[in-house]
């Protein structure tokens, strides 16, 4: 008797545990609140852009200087983090600043590399914004390798800056 | 003395008064007694003769008043006698202690802590590294608590980069519609944290400009041929999201209220003019 209620008292546990690990905590509301105080200029920079690059989808160029507003304002909050010596603040804003390289950037240069064509007007700008770029991914690759904290998340969004790097690096070539 | 039980007087005197002496005496009859029963090894007896004789013969040495200093052993020791000894078994009975005849040892605090000094002297050093520790410690800021990743950031970030890939008036209003409906869902998410009101404020006009403007400029370029379609499911959206807004603006403060009540207006507002164009995709 007492073994079968131990068994069914175990299953019961690791039931529990398993349940547990695949959910992920809900926020509280006063969580909630604290992370869009927090994160206020960046959404707000967020919205912004995408207002701005639904009206001009089309165009390459205006697209990527928009999201060279969207890189500095993620770059200086990055930043700001790593001073407070904040290792998952640090990690979550890293890794969305380097989807906005690779995936908003990156395709939005292309573009406009192709729009142009290689002696159009305004291709000196576009290699500068890439120039840009890659010199903002090399300091934060440095960056995140000698001064931010040495974690699984920050050595992932090194790695995924290397990638970001050699996207960047193939454009106009 | 020879005999033990033949003491001279002044001896004897001495023994009747003083009670460590008496325990030796009893400790000597003791031994004696057992030596008795030990196996005497055959002999004949001129060994014994001589050892006695040279006993007897040797000059009488007097012992010194003091000993200056602990005795040391002669240089030259006289050599052991070759001859093996046989090997005797012991007759001691088990349980004899000759110490219990002995008067007792008063016990003593500095004796005690005499002997216990090593012990007491780490336990003295442990308890000056805890207190320093502790000290230390409480000195130390707290550890940081790990702040969560902010969902809201998170969806923006991806509709941002979606919206860099988007070819068409139709996948854009898909994109926006959804960054509406999160930018809806946090304000009724924060609507009873925000202690005065100002990030409600500040979310209700990203909200409004992303319905009646990034939304409502796409809905219009969308093809006739697909406006019952698409915008269908953007107008139920929004009609839902002001249904949302305007059931948290009853449980919400004063200040959230106002700013939930305005974007349940800005939905209604969108539902209206997705449906006229809906309408007049349906009319032409």
């Amino acid at each position: 008797m007492i073994r079968q209620a131990l068994v069914l008292l175990i299953f019961v546990g690791l039931s529990a545990l398993a349940g547990a690990q695949g959910e992920k905590p809900a926020l509280s509301a006063s969580q909630q609140q604290q992370l869009f105080q927090k994160n206020r200029g960046m959404i707000k920079t967020l919205v912004d852009s995408s207002l701005e690059i639904s009206q001009m989808s089309g165009d390459g160029v205006q697209r990527t200087q928009c999201y060279v507003k969207v890189v500095q304002q993620f770059r200086e909050e990055l930043d700001r983090a790593a001073n407070d010596a904040d290792p998952s603040r640090v990690a979550e804003l890293g890794k969305h600043l380097d989807t906005v390289l690779r995936k908003g950037l990156t395709p939005s240069l292309r573009d406009a590399h192709v729009q142009i064509g290689p002696g159009g007007t305004g291709v000196e700008k576009l290699g500068e914004i890439r120039r840009d770029s890659l010199i903002l991914v090399d300091w934060l690759q440095t960056k995140a390798r000698d001064k931010w904290p040495d974690t699984p998340e920050v050595r992932e969004v090194i790695d995924s800056l290397e990638k970001t790097k050699n996207d960047l690096d193939s454009i106009g070539k | 003395v020879e005999d033990l039980n033949r003491v001279p007087d002044d001896l004897a005197a001495h023994l009747d008064e003083c009670a460590a002496c008496q325990a030796w005496r009893r400790k000597c009859r003791a031994v004696e007694q057992l030596l008795t029963r030990l196996p005497v090894p055959e002999s004949d007896g001129l060994a014994k003769a001589a050892l006695l004789e040279k006993i007897r013969s040797a000059p009488v040495q007097k012992r010194p008043a003091a000993k200056p200093a602990a005795p040391r052993l002669p240089s030259a020791a006289p050599p052991l006698p070759e001859a093996p000894l046989k090997p005797v078994a012991p007759v001691l009975p088990a349980r004899l202690n000759l110490e219990d005849d002995l008067p007792k040892k008063k016990w003593s605090i500095g004796k005690t802590a005499a002997k216990l000094w090593p012990a007491g002297l780490v336990a003295a050093t442990l308890l000056v590294f805890a207190v320093l520790y502790l000290s230390v410690r409480n000195n130390q800021p707290p550890p940081r608590v790990p702040s969560p990743p902010d969902p809201l950031l998170d969806s923006l970030v991806k509709l941002n980069v979606e919206l860099a890939t988007t070819k068409t008036p139709v996948e854009r209003v898909n994109v926006l519609a959804r960054v509406a409906d999160e930018l809806n869902h946090e304000m009724r998410e924060i609507a009873r944290a925000d202690a005065t009101g100002e990030n409600m404020q500040a979310l209700e006009g990203m909200y409004r400009d992303v319905v009646l403007k990034g939304l409502l400029d796409q809905a219009k370029l969308v093809d006739n041929s697909q406006r019952e379609v698409v915008l269908g499911k953007v107008e139920k959206s929004l009609a839902l999201s002001a249904r949302q807004a305007d059931e948290m603006a009853e449980k919400s403060p004063q200040h959230s209220a106002v700013a939930l009540k305005d974007a349940a207006e800005t939905a209604r507002e969108g539902t209206k003019r997705i449906r006229r164009l809906i309408q007049e995709a349906l009319s032409s």
